[in-house]
């Protein structure tokens, strides 16, 4: 970042802020940086520090506030919020900035999520499931005709991927998180149609687990020691996963399928979990009427203060499935 | 010999409608009738299987083949018109994935044997008598065809070189492919034809994209605004993973899709795929309890979310591979 | 023996088979008729919500389909202990009343027809629909189609589709009817009453007046005297949609009659090892075998069964119909199978008119088409005739709606043993010692099962798989010899 000089400042600035709706607490901020601390956006995106631009919009470093990406990508989560020592509810006060920098003509950096118009049939999933209302159909012409088709708003998405979970023609997708990208690595290296490439006591486990779900870099490297039996995809949301990926998983042989989510509450993405949750209930229970092992599939949920608890959760899965495996193996020899 | 094109079409385990859909094209039958002949039509006309069997392998230019495959004879005369036709197609939905019979792959084949000889009761059947498949009787033998254990699609038991999705196909659709085959422009084999490209939701004219699910009903137990998208109110419709060209002639009735005209390209399982979106649409306050109660107001998930396409389906794939 | 087999039958709903065993003599020993299809419906309905049986349960029959949707959502109605309101059974019994009119001349001009009008032993090639209207002429044709047409858009109004109909609920209908549809519907009634005359009076030049068609519909070979059963509404008058079910027996006199909920008193299936069909019959007088008579339990329910059971049509056309053919054929009750076609163009009429005087009901229109029901749900049995005989659907349900156990009692099914023994005897009438075996003469004996318009996929909605089997072993004297079981375990068990 470019020196500031102090005689560039605006002290106006904070005022504005002060008298935006959300922003009324921003003077209470003594830098402690305790919500830097605790938000994983940094993991992602290096320029991201709440302290840090709060502190700008304190010295009136306008322009710098708007071209960082930490007020676009706040995604209000909340996590912050309780541990902030001054009691600060910092997300509306990001969302305060945002207002004003919104109003000045600043764009988000994106990525957002991208809709094909052609392809769009305007059935409005994608509208109810987002959890930001950062969708909404609208008439437009496409190839010649008005079709009602779905908008993305730049200012609300946080590129979740929930709406790219539930589209039916693949027309909104999330730069990243792609049904293409996350079936590119669910198979890459030949992991999901390869069986052979695997001995009976390597159980093939799939892991989906949330950008949010790692809190140490303990935790990161733990992910990366996994045997080649253990594929681990991460995606934005747990609220991505599309029951159909399972499904492939499942058809190909794959023995057990691990999404790993936020605890309620918790969510990066305000209901991403719920959604998660209630997909992979119905899923296990459709499982079960198909006279299928619903343990083959499951659903785990882990905490902002938990270390350790995601490369745990994958040691247990594919333990219980080795487990399992062995039943099955006594039962049948029997 | 006529230069007609000559036409068979055959129901394996089948309800008929679909001998019906074609019998709705009404005087466009009589106008088919210029360009083809029918040469075997068992619902319809009186040709045996043995005036196929003498046929010459591909004498027949296409066959409608209509109904899933669930006993030996199904499979028998699917692989004997395969033979004699040039081109198969899988007309109607259990054809093209298994529509309602193929529910019965939820289910125990011995169950269904002794609910309906020994079990129902209304069935008086002391001595446990059963159908045989191989039965001798004071005069002779006869034969009852092997029912399998899991219904099929007929592309599951021989090529098929085009779909005709629905149940039935809708007359228009009907016509539209007849006469795609008629001045010979078909697209190229394995396409899913006499229908659209998007989904239901494009056809569909009532509100969406408004309201979120506080909770699941159904259909029966509210009287639904009529106006507004029905998985807005928390009724199930499988509209949004459903093919369109079918003209929703349900949603006209007032009542919701359930998806026979199958999932559109780029769906390998259409009821994952609605079970996922069912369950995004929940309201933004809905706790983790609310969402458990949520799940639970689906009462009947795979007969639901797979009524017309489980013998298709991924998930059935799971439960062939693993039986 | 020497064994005949027609493979498959044709022009009906279904599959099925006729083997015809002929002895040393060249005399017939008996006929079986097989059917070799089945799906499971009463097993894999299990589990599901009763509020979708309607929509499932007609996926039975592409013909009938709404004779399932009618009974299934009766049969949730009485599950849900609810009373739709009349404005949604009127729309129900709308719906069906064009259906009937659609059914009834779907087989009277394409599946059975053909053989009146083109002739029994014609060339297979012209013996179907297309051989018919170049008999009748394009005019009348194309009239057929069109009286269809109609009657296909008024179920589509009414339920959305005519193949598989989505209207029903438990507590009504789904949808209600605004004054411009019922005025398209009044007006598809009115043409259908004239369709109806139509069909009746090519029924009298075409058939009727035929003496080689009347000999043989008059002929003992194609009579059978057994029990008849329909429902009535409470003037004893022929009802498709309501009713009791009332049981004549061969003299004519009722035997019987009852509610739907008490159907189990009174129905029993009996099973042979050598078809998929079950064999209903009258559990008072008992399971004698394929017999006539009145000792006999074998009843038939069909058009014909259900104008002997009623006294008298509830329209003035088809009362004057049904009058005029009791006069004909010498009284009730008729027991000649051929005469089925004609009651079922009576019917045809009936249904017509009833659709006419339910359009011109002020309460068609009414909004309140249904209800939600409160109760909690339980068992209930639904009965309506399908156009192919007595059609029952009995739901036990748990406290939410899903379906614990389902039985079905099938039109068609009602008429097995009669069919069975229609064959034989047509069979046994037209092949003796010496006879061609033509084509056309095979043909004779499939226009034995026409009249019955069986639905042979209605009939066999169960399904069986790998059995046990057993073995009978006969000398030449058909003296039983030896018998054998396997059961499914592979355990082969011998004894005399």
């Amino acid at each position: 970042m470019a020196t500031v000089l102090s005689n560039q400042l605006d002290p106006t600035f904070k005022d504005e802020v002060l008298a935006e709706p959300g922003g009324e607490h921003l003077l209470r901020c003594y830098s402690c940086g305790t919500c830097m601390a605790t938000c994983l956006v940094r993991r992602y995106n290096e320029e991201f520090n709440p302290r840090r631009v709060l502190r700008m919009v304190m010295l009136g470093m306008r322009e710098q506030v708007f071209r960082n990406p930490t007020v676009w990508l706040c995604s209000a989560c909340d996590a912050c919020y309780p541990r902030c020592p001054q009691g600060i509810h910092i997300s509306e006060l990001m969302q305060a900035i945002k207002n004003i920098g919104m109003r000045e003509g600043y764009e988000p950096p994106g990525p957002v999520a991208e809709v094909d118009d052609t392809a769009c049939s305007g059935c409005g999933m994608c509208v109810m499931a987002c959890p930001y209302e950062a969708l909404y159909l609208k008439d437009k012409e496409v190839e010649g005709t008005m079709h009602r088709v779905s908008h993305v708003d730049r200012y609300r998405c946080m590129s979740c991927g929930v709406c790219a979970a539930v589209c039916p023609l693949s027309a909104i997708s999330v730069e990243g998180y792609s049904n293409e990208d996350v079936l590119v690595r669910m198979q890459s290296g030949g992991w999901l149609s390869d069986r052979q490439a695997f001995s009976p006591d390597e159980p093939r486990v799939l892991v989906f687990h949330c950008n949010w779900c790692t809190r140490v870099e303990s935790d990161w490297a733990a992910l990366s020691e996994f045997p080649p039996n253990v594929r681990i995809v991460p995606i934005a949301c747990s609220g991505r996963v599309d029951p159909q990926f399972i499904l492939l998983a499942l058809s190909e042989g794959v023995d057990g399928v691990l999404v790993v989510g936020c605890d309620p509450g918790e969510c990066h993405y305000k209901q991403g979990n719920y959604i998660a949750q209630g997909k992979m209930h119905l899923f296990e229970r459709s499982l079960s009427q198909m006279g299928l092992d619903p343990s083959r599939v499951r659903f785990a949920q882990t905490g902002t203060d938990d270390r350790g608890r995601l490369p745990h959760l994958i040691e247990q899965m594919v333990d219980d499935v080795k487990a399992r495996a062995l039943v099955g193996a006594v039962a049948s020899e029997v | 010999m006529s230069d007609k094109l000559k036409l068979a079409l055959y129901w394996a385990a089948s309800c008929g409608g679909c001998e019906i859909a074609v019998i709705e094209l009404g005087e466009k039958l009589l106008d088919l009738m210029e360009a083809a002949e029918i040469v075997f039509w068992p619902a319809g006309t009186d040709f045996k299987y043995a005036d196929v069997e003498a046929m010459a392998d591909g004498y027949i230019d296409m066959c409608l083949f209509n109904g899933a495959i669930r006993t030996a004879e199904n499979e028998h005369i699917a692989k004997l018109l395969r033979r004699k036709s040039k081109v198969m197609v899988a007309f109607g939905s259990c054809a093209h994935e298994g529509c309602i019979p193929a529910l019965a792959n939820l289910t125990d084949r011995e169950g269904v044997f002794t609910r309906a000889y020994l079990e129902t009761p209304s069935t008086d059947n002391p001595e446990c008598t059963l159908p045989q498949m191989h039965c001798v009787v004071p005069e002779g033998e006869l034969d009852l065809p092997e029912f399998y254990d899991t219904v099929k699609t007929l592309a599951q038991t021989v090529k098929v070189d085009y779909f005709v999705p629905g149940c039935p196909p809708v007359a228009e659709q009907i016509w539209n492919v007849l006469q795609a085959v008629i001045s010979g422009n078909l697209p190229e084999p394995g396409s899913v034809v006499g229908a659209g490209q998007k989904t239901v939701c494009e056809e569909c004219e009532r509100i969406k994209g408004e309201h979120k699910v506080k909770r699941f009903v159904r259909p029966h137990e509210v009287i639904a605004d009529p106006e507004r998208c029905f998985l807005e109110q928390g009724i199930i419709c499988a509209g949004p993973v459903t093919r369109a060209g079918c003209g929703r002639p349900c949603l006209h009735a007032q009542m919701p899709c359930r998806g026979c005209y199958g999932p559109p390209d780029g769906v390998y399982d259409q009821g994952a795929k609605l079970l996922g979106i069912v369950m995004s649409l929940i309201d933004g306050e809905a706790d983790p309890e609310e969402v458990q109660r949520l799940v639970s107001e689906i009462v009947d998930p795979v007969g639901t979310f797979y009524r017309f396409s489980l013998a298709d389906s991924l998930l059935q794939t799971v439960k062939s591979k693993r039986d | 023996m020497r064994k005949i087999s027609i493979d498959p039958i044709t022009r009906l709903e279904g599959h099925g088979r006729i083997d015809i065993f002929l002895d040393e003599s060249g005399e017939v020993a008996n006929t079986y008729f097989r059917v070799p299809e089945l799906r499971g419906f009463e097993k894999f309905c299990e589990g599901r919500p009763v509020e979708e049986m309607p929509r499932i349960t007609q996926r039975i029959c592409g013909v009938c389909p709404p004779a399932h949707h009618m009974a299934s959502v009766k049969a949730a109605d009485a599950v849900y202990h609810v009373d739709p309101p009349p404005a949604g059974k009127k729309l129900r019994e709308l719906l069906y009343s064009y259906f009937y009119v659609a059914d009834h001349a779907t087989h009277f001009y394409i599946l059975s027809g053909p053989d009146f009008v083109v002739g029994p032993d014609a060339d297979p090639a012209e013996r179907n629909i297309f051989g018919l209207i170049a008999k009748v002429g394009l005019t009348t044709g194309k009239q057929v189609i069109q009286a269809l047409q109609a009657t296909h858009e008024a179920v589509g109004i009414l339920g959305g589709k005519y193949i598989h109909p989505v209207s029903g609920l438990p507590g009504g209908v789904s949808k209600a009817i605004g004054e411009q549809e019922r005025a398209r519907l009044e007006e598809i009634a009115r043409q259908s009453v004239a369709f109806g005359q139509l069909s009746l009076k090519l029924l009298e030049d075409l058939v009727l007046a035929n003496k080689e068609y009347l000999d043989m519909i008059l002929s003992d070979m194609f009579t059978h005297q057994t029990y008849y059963m329909g429902l009535v509404d409470a003037q004893n008058r022929v009802n498709f949609y309501d009713g009791q079910v009332r049981v004549v027996d061969p003299q004519g006199k009722e035997f019987v009659k009852y509610a739907p909920d008490d159907y189990l008193q009174h129905i029993a299936e009996h099973v042979e090892p050598w078809t998929y069909l079950k064999f209903p019959y009258l559990k008072k007088v008992g399971w004698k075998g394929l017999l006539d008579g009145m000792d006999s339990g074998v009843y038939r329910a069909t058009p014909l069964s259900r104008l002997n059971a009623a006294d008298g049509m509830a329209t003035p056309l088809a009362q004057e119909a049904y009058e005029r053919m009791f006069e004909t054929l010498g009284g009730k009750p008729v027991h000649q199978t051929l005469a089925t076609h004609w009651a079922r163009v009576i019917e045809l009429l009936y249904a017509a008119e009833r659709a006419l005087e339910l359009t011109l009901d002020p309460e068609i229109t009414s909004p309140e088409v249904r209800i939600v029901p409160t109760e909690v749900p339980t068992e209930g049995v639904g009965i309506v005739e399908a156009p192919r005989g007595t059609l029952t659907h009995h739901y036990i349900t748990d406290e939410r709606g899903l379906l614990k156990k389902v039985n079905l009692v099938v039109g068609t099914t009602n008429n097995t043993a009669a069919i069975s023994m229609s064959i034989k005897k047509a069979a046994k009438g037209l092949i003796t010692a010496g006879t061609e075996i033509t084509q056309g003469l095979l043909n004779r004996i499939e226009m034995a099962f026409r009249a019955y318009d069986p639905c042979l996929a209605c009939a066999t909605h169960a399904l069986p798989g790998q059995t046990p089997l057993m073995l009978y072993i006969y000398d030449h004297t058909g003296t039983l010899i030896r018998r054998a079981t396997r059961d499914e375990d592979g355990i082969v068990d011998e004894r005399l």
